[in-house]
């Protein structure tokens, strides 16, 4: 045996050695080991990396540890020693990065700080199982290790199991790329690409992608929206691999998958056993499938939906603000301000005296707070692209071209372009004088959802202008605080705060006649509900305009009222 | 490697001996990673590691204000866990136990080759292994996984309906390509 044939093998004798001791090697040879470990530098060198990478192996996969102990000493609360979830994080360092000097061109890593963008890149990486943790305190660099994958949007009676850490699943909490345990109950999570999963316990899954899950047993669900197609459901020993369309999959102990498709298509694939090769059957709506790992076998069998998971309805959680919210509003004398709490003869009223009033259309409707909470308010629900509807003053204004200000709180429920509000000029089509939309695409740029654009155009048309397209910054089912202001061409956006965008535009003239609209992308009287584009899907709150710039003390002030 | 630069880990530490307990979160994020690497390269179970993991930033909490700042957190924490180690192992009798005998005296010779590496680990290259883990082939995988569940390879073979040797040869490649996978990743991360 040549000597690097030797070295190969006593390093591969010495790593049984260390695993499985005498076990895995006889005393004399063990002996031989030792003793080329002590005396053959390059040797020790070669094992020390062969230990140390089967040591991060081994710890990669492993669950991250509780320290209650540590916890007790440092005399803190749950204190996030060891597991725990990713959202105080996320937050701290969403906070931290919103921070930053806002960027008309990304900033090299606020660009890979995004949690749809990195959730991407990562998603090559194709992780297997990354335990939900609490990442180290280095804030900045770490987030950008471990993005978000998705959002927890709703918590259903669920009992946590495994790893979540000392708190339990919540609404809003951010999930990155590891298992998912579930005692019982329900979570629906949305997935960077508008992907909402439902999942109901007992189940143990994997995140591993923005696009990719691995389901070890339990129900799910899967919703996927237009131009998300491609989601997979990794499952023991196969695949269901999603083409536009709702799925169910349920993944029983004996890794034994059925799949049932509610709509459009999808592509099951299985392994079969003892060989390379795989297995795929196209399922369309309404027809089930089992995916038996053993045998490699897909049968196709007659749909039985009482073995999937039925369908969840989503819900964005009450927008609750701090008691006075709306006095500190109107003494800060805005010009319009529509808290979007009632209906007076079927019109949003203005709070402020003489102003005009909002007329709601097709699907927008209000939805009263619930009256045990004195916190919680009432919200204007936009229907979206199922149910068209906008909002739009019953009077034009005459906008301050030297300042002013939008302040709104809005929530929305999917990742598609969808339009805040507008100020147009002129008969139909109307030309846009500003413009803030929730968006997914951006100039030279892959799609990312979770941007928003803030747009404006001296003089007003429907066709070029100055934009603000930020990072991804806004998630869905969780309310956000936003100010859109522009004084003498000088654009700001500040998303829960911060200032996340500036530009410099032209000047606007001193006084603009224009329709301020709110849900979709243009709105004239009598227009035919379903030609509406952009329509927004989701909640708004509490708007305000102002004929002066806000300060920073007053939108932080007030990005923090939410409770 | 150390996780938090010099100048924001003087500062947490002079925040945790001010009396910020919080800030110590911060170190224990930062350097548990390594730390856990460090004392699972030789340790069998992982509720051990963590076991004295835990005991290891007790006692740097409690002895922080003995740190020299001109020192490297990293290996002082190491330099803790050394000692535990050496106690549990004396609690354990693993001393006078011939399964773990080769680890032992191997650990021994490795002392230095292991906390230089310990020295370079971070929660970077835990991401990107379990990125690599999960380009294996199948059936590297479940060896892999084996490792985690602290399975012998002779209940692995017997699973995966293969010998012995065929696991080993397996988890040699898988290691092989694993290593290489990790050290690209965390390049091009860098």
């Amino acid at each position: 045996m040549n000597p690097e044939s030797t070295f190969e093998k006593d390093l591969q004798d010495a790593l049984i050695a260390w695993q499985e001791s005498s076990h895995g090697i006889n005393e004399e040879r063990t002996t031989e080991l030792l003793q080329r470990v002590r005396d053959d530098a390059t040797f020790r060198k070669a094992l020390a990396l062969q230990v140390w990478t089967l040591t991060q192996a081994r710890l990669a996969q492993a669950p991250e540890p509780r320290w209650l102990e540590l916890n007790e000493v440092l005399g803190i609360e749950n204190g996030n020693t060891g597991t725990s979830h990713e959202d105080a994080e996320f937050d701290a360092t969403l906070r931290a990065a919103l921070q930053d000097e806002p960027s008309h061109q990304p900033a090299g890593w606020a660009a890979r700080w995004s949690w749809l963008g990195l959730a991407a890149t990562i998603a090559v990486a194709g992780i297997l199982t990354i335990w939900l943790t609490l990442r180290p305190a280095n804030r900045e660099t770490d987030l950008r290790k471990f993005p978000p994958l998705a959002v927890l949007v709703q918590v259903e009676d669920a009992k946590a199991a495994g790893t979540w850490g000392p708190q339990p699943p919540a609404s809003g909490m951010n999930l990155t790329a590891g298992p998912l345990m579930l005692k019982s109950g329900r979570l629906s999570l949305m997935f960077a690409s508008g992907v909402v999963l439902h999942v109901e316990g007992p189940a143990q899954l994997d995140l591993l992608t923005a696009d990719r899950i691995l389901c070890h047993d339990g129900r799910v669900r899967l919703r996927v929206p237009k131009g998300a197609e491609g989601f997979c459901i990794e499952t023991p020993g196969g695949a269901v691999t999603d083409l536009g369309t709702e799925l169910g999959v349920s993944v029983g102990k004996d890794g034994n998958t059925q799949v049932a498709v509610f709509e459009g298509e999808a592509e099951a694939s299985l392994r079969i056993p003892g060989q390379e090769g795989v297995r795929t059957e196209l399922l369309t709506a309404h027809q089930s499938a089992k995916l038996i790992p053993s045998t490699g076998e897909i049968v196709t069998t007659a749909p039985d939906l009482a073995g999937f998971l039925p369908a969840t309805e989503l819900h964005v959680p009450p927008l609750q603000l701090a008691a006075g919210y709306e006095e500190k509003i109107s003494a800060s004398h805005p010009v319009h301000y529509w808290r979007m709490d009632r209906l007076e003869q079927g019109l949003i009223p203005n709070e402020v005296a003489g102003a005009p009033a909002l007329r709601p259309v097709g699907g927008m409707r209000l939805e009263t707070a619930a009256p045990e909470s004195p916190t919680t308010r009432t919200v204007a629900h936009f229907g979206g692209k199922a149910n068209p509807g906008a909002l739009y003053a019953v009077e034009p204004w005459l906008a301050p071209g030297a300042a002013h200000a939008v302040e709104m709180w809005f929530a929305s429920t999917t990742t598609e372009q969808m339009s805040l509000f507008a100020f147009t000029t002129g008969k139909a089509p109307n030309d846009h004088l500003e413009l803030v939309e929730l968006a997914v695409r951006q100039p030279g740029r892959s799609p990312r959802p979770g941007i928003v654009r803030y747009l404006t155009r001296w003089p007003a048309g429907s066709g070029g202008g100055i934009n603000i397209y930020t990072e991804p910054k806004f998630l869905p089912y969780q309310w956000h605080h936003l100010v859109a202001q522009q004084a003498n061409g000088k654009m700001e956006l500040y998303l829960n705060g911060h200032l996340v965008g500036k530009a410099d535009a032209d000047p606007f003239a001193p006084q603009i006649p224009c329709t301020i609209q709110f849900g979709c992308l243009r709105y004239n009287e009598g227009r035919a509900l379903a030609q509406l584009q952009r329509t927004f899907a989701g909640k708004m709150a509490e708007v305000a305009i102002y004929d002066r710039l806000l300060t920073t003390e007053e939108i932080r002030e007030r990005a923090t009222s939410d409770r | 490697m150390a996780e938090v630069p010099p100048t924001t880990l003087n500062e947490t530490i002079q925040a945790v001996l001010n009396g910020n307990p919080d800030a110590f979160l911060t170190i224990v994020h930062a350097y548990r990673p390594s730390l856990r690497a460090y004392l699972a390269s030789q340790m069998y179970h992982l509720d051990d590691v963590d076991d004295v993991a835990q005991e290891t930033f007790i006692a740097a909490y409690r002895g922080l204000p003995k740190f020299r700042r001109d020192q490297d957190l990293g290996a002082w924490l190491r330099g803790i866990a050394r000692n535990k180690l050496l106690k549990y192992f004396e609690k354990s009798g693993r001393r006078h136990d011939a399964l773990a005998k080769f680890r032992k005296d191997a650990s021994t010779f490795l002392a230095k080759e292991l906390d230089e590496e310990a020295g370079r680990t971070g929660a970077a290259q835990l991401q990107a292994m379990l990125g690599c883990i999960h380009k294996l082939p199948e059936r590297m995988r479940q060896v892999v996984r084996g490792w985690m569940d602290g399975g012998k390879s002779t209940a692995l073979a017997e699973e995966m309906q293969t010998t012995v040797g065929a696991v080993y040869q397996l988890q040699y490649r898988a290691l092989k390509l694993l290593r290489e996978c990790v050290e690209k990743e965390v390049a091009s991360e860098s």
